[in-house]
């Protein structure tokens, strides 16, 4: 018995010892996807101590979440009178001058001693941590990242943490979930391009240097955990079109998209490709009576679907919070006298990401194609505050076009290959196409309800892993006589980028 | 290889061509501000008239304040602007001769070299017959209050910019913002924030180059 036992203990060890170093499923990851992890990693630590406390998009609510979880081990719930957090993170907000800086491109960050001895003398006071239980934006948010963030924030409070501390130390995990992102677009790509490393490296590269990912992976924000997710799925999907739809590759596409839904509600865009992807190949396989088909989709469906189900229950029945993430329903009542209407809103879903071809306009003012998604894409940073000058928008589209052109050579050169793999390259077609209906039936939504503007430019990053496959083909066209220079070319292009923005940045908040 | 790594030399060069001709522009730099938005003129000062607001943070290093002055059109009169301490204590004084245009204005100040809180800065225009009525750029602030020759108006603040002396190019700012980098952070960060930073921006722009460069190798190789 004893021996037995023993032998099972040392097995268990030799095959943990075997998943770090020999021969376990992180032994098989080539070293170039750590090293674009490691790119990722070190780049987001730079924006995360070059961007001010609080300065990325929300960081106050999703702070707020985190304190609530902590502290009380509680969900927020919306409560009136909305407008107060807790006293610690009030007066942290108040003495960094936060709403004086928000949305006030010529306001800089404190630059003063008196302002730092203002905030040493607040964090001397150990003002109380709970407030009424709102965390604003944030309130409704599904749990996942928030959880995962009260690690930091309650070892930071051990080692006697204030405020500063404990989201400089949230921001770190924030900064881990974009390295393991970056090295998901590779593992993506590798499935996707498996015979081009190279065009792997440079297409990981590109995206771990995009400095709108890194910017908002910097920081408290469930969309560095949604990126995470969103690129897990789709480095699902062309596990299961690649290696078939097996028990393990069903549960690790079932997985991110499960996780991916307690991360952030977005996910439910990747739901059609996952679902598509599954069906597809639970029919091949069935066809081909391909053994363990069918385990691999209760797999998928169920790593899929059963966390998200839970989570509705439990919010629904026992937190009693809302189930339904503001503008995923249709509006009721509206603040400023319009009505929602279906036709309308497919206009305004598709104005909103495509040019008006002979709608009535939805977006009188700008082009949301070019002002929010690309200006945006390319790099509006803070509060939405302050962003690239112009000319670098315009040099930015001239590359696009090359890398789209290049990229499209290369999709016509292997037509044979993309024919065979079409319902692969349907389903990732599918990705975009999910993500602009769910960002624009919110987007609607916000019109009619009240008037306001709800799609920002990091909407878009979930599609971090098609931005790099864009890349990774634009390589793929140099051929083995260009493609080294031209992989060269785009990263050292990325550098330049995610510079300037990080220049941009400095010059904001501390000149 | 050979060609890729030309490209990489090529494109650093000129990375560091680009940015190091950027970082040499030499422009006034904040030495602070009193974050009123400048959304329109707030208050207006008639000849011989004096506004004064309380609750200034006078940076250090301060040798120019910026304001956002109106004057209807017409060439800007002799303006000053004095600041003083809690107790009264002038701090700093500044003359702008007539002869300005409207628009954004600074008024040079002697030097002050260390910050002060609580400050009431006044600005003030020469009398009649030479001088005409200026206004002053700032913002409706409800608890706020500005002064005009000891009458109070309340809920309005006019816009305060201070400026470090001379331009400066960001060589020159550099030793600046890596302070500005401490203040208002994480304790366990604060003293070596900046240092940090600039080793992991050179740091991920160097393993980026060095891992495609090796991909590149190792593609060769392959082939």
């Amino acid at each position: 018995m004893s021996t037995s036992r023993r032998a099972l203990g040392s097995g268990g060890s030799a095959r943990r010892r075997g998943w770090l170093r020999g021969r376990g499923p992180l032994a098989r990851v080539p070293r170039a996807a750590w090293a674009c992890a490691a790119v990722a990693l070190l780049n987001g630590l730079a924006w995360s101590l070059i961007t001010p406390p609080f300065e990325v998009p929300d960081e106050n609510a999703h702070y707020a979440y985190v304190q609530q979880l902590a502290e009380r081990g509680k969900l927020p719930r919306s409560a009136q009178p909305e407008g107060f957090f807790s006293p610690a993170e009030d007066g942290t907000l108040g003495t960094i001058y936060f709403y004086l800086i928000v949305g006030r491109p010529n306001d800089p960050a404190p630059f003063s001693e008196i302002d730092q001895r203002e905030v040493e003398a607040l964090e001397r006071r150990h003002l109380r941590r709970t407030g009424n239980g709102n965390a604003f934006t944030a309130t409704n948010n599904p749990p996942l990242f928030y959880a995962v963030q009260t690690i930091p924030y309650k070892l930071a409070g051990a080692a006697g943490g204030s405020v500063l501390d404990r989201l400089a130390a949230m921001r770190i995990v924030s900064v881990l979930m974009a390295a393991v992102t970056v090295l998901l677009v590779y593992l993506f790509l590798s499935e996707l391009l498996p015979s081009s490393p190279l065009a792997c490296t440079a297409g990981a590269l590109v995206a771990a240097l995009q400095p709108l990912f890194a910017f908002i992976s910097s920081g408290v924000n469930n969309d560095a955990l949604l990126y995470l997710a969103a690129t897990g799925v789709l480095w699902g999907i062309a596990r299961v079109f690649k290696r078939g739809l097996t028990p393990a590759n069903g549960a690790i596409l079932g997985a991110f998209v499960g996780f991916g839904l307690l991360a952030k509600l977005t996910l439910l865009a990747f739901v059609p490709a996952a679902a598509a992807a599954v069906a597809i190949l639970l029919w091949r396989g069935l066809r081909r009576h391909q053994p363990g088909v069918l385990r691999g989709a209760a797999w998928a469906v169920g790593l899929g679907a059963v966390p998200i189900a839970v989570y509705y229950v439990l919010n629904r029945f026992v937190w009693h919070r809302s189930t339904v993430v503001g503008g995923l329903g249709t509006v009721t009542n509206s603040a400023v006298g319009r009505h929602f209407n279906r036709l309308e809103e497919l206009s305004h879903i598709w104005q909103l990401f495509l040019p008006n071809l002979w709608m009535r306009e939805q977006f009188p003012s700008y082009m949301p194609l070019w002002k929010t998604w690309f200006i945006g894409v390319v790099g509006r940073f803070g509060w939405l505050d302050y962003e690239f000058p112009l000319w670098l928008d315009d040099l930015a589209l001239v590359l696009l076009i090359v890398v789209v052109t290049l990229a499209l050579v290369e999709l016509v050169r292997r037509r044979r290959a993309l024919i065979a793999r079409a319902a692969e390259a349907v389903v990732y077609a599918l990705v975009p196409i999910g993500l602009a209906i769910v960002i624009g039936v919110q987007s609607y939504d916000s019109v009619v309800g009240n008037g306001a503007v709800f799609e920002q430019p990091r909407y878009l990053v979930p599609l971090l892993g098609l931005y790099g496959a864009l890349v990774a083909l634009a390589v793929r066209a140099g051929g083995r006589r260009w493609a080294p220079a031209l992989a060269v070319a785009f990263v050292v292009l990325a550098v330049g980028h995610d510079i300037y923005g990080q220049a941009l940045t400095i010059a904001r908040y501390y000149a | 290889m050979r060609a890729a790594g030309w490209v990489a030399a090529v494109g650093v060069v000129a990375l560091l061509v680009v940015f190091g001709l950027a970082l040499a522009a030499r422009e006034p730099r904040l030495s602070g501000t009193d974050y009123t938005p400048p959304a329109a003129f707030v208050t207006a000062l008639q000849p011989g008239q004096r506004a004064c607001q309380g609750s200034e943070l006078l940076p250090a290093d301060t040798a120019a304040v910026r304001l956002t002055l109106g004057t209807y059109g017409r060439p800007g009169p002799r303006v000053t602007l004095t600041a003083t301490g809690p107790a009264g204590r002038p701090l700093t004084r500044g003359v702008l001769a007539a002869g300005w245009h409207q628009g954004v204005v600074s008024i040079p100040v002697r030097h002050v070299s260390s910050a002060t809180n609580n400050v009431r800065i006044c600005v003030g225009v020469a009398p009649a017959p030479r001088a005409s009525a200026i206004a002053l750029g700032g913002n409706v602030e409800p608890g706020e209050e500005v002064e005009i020759d000891g009458r109070s108006f309340r809920g309005v603040r006019f816009r305060v910019d201070y400026l470090r002396p001379d331009r400066e190019s960001w060589y020159e700012l550099l030793p600046t913002i890596a302070h500005r980098f401490s203040i208002a952070k994480a304790g366990f960060l604060r003293s070596w924030e900046w240092a940090a930073a600039l080793l992991l921006v050179f740091a991920s722009a160097f393993l980026a180059i060095r891992t495609v460069l090796r991909s590149v190798a190792a593609s060769e190789r392959r082939a």
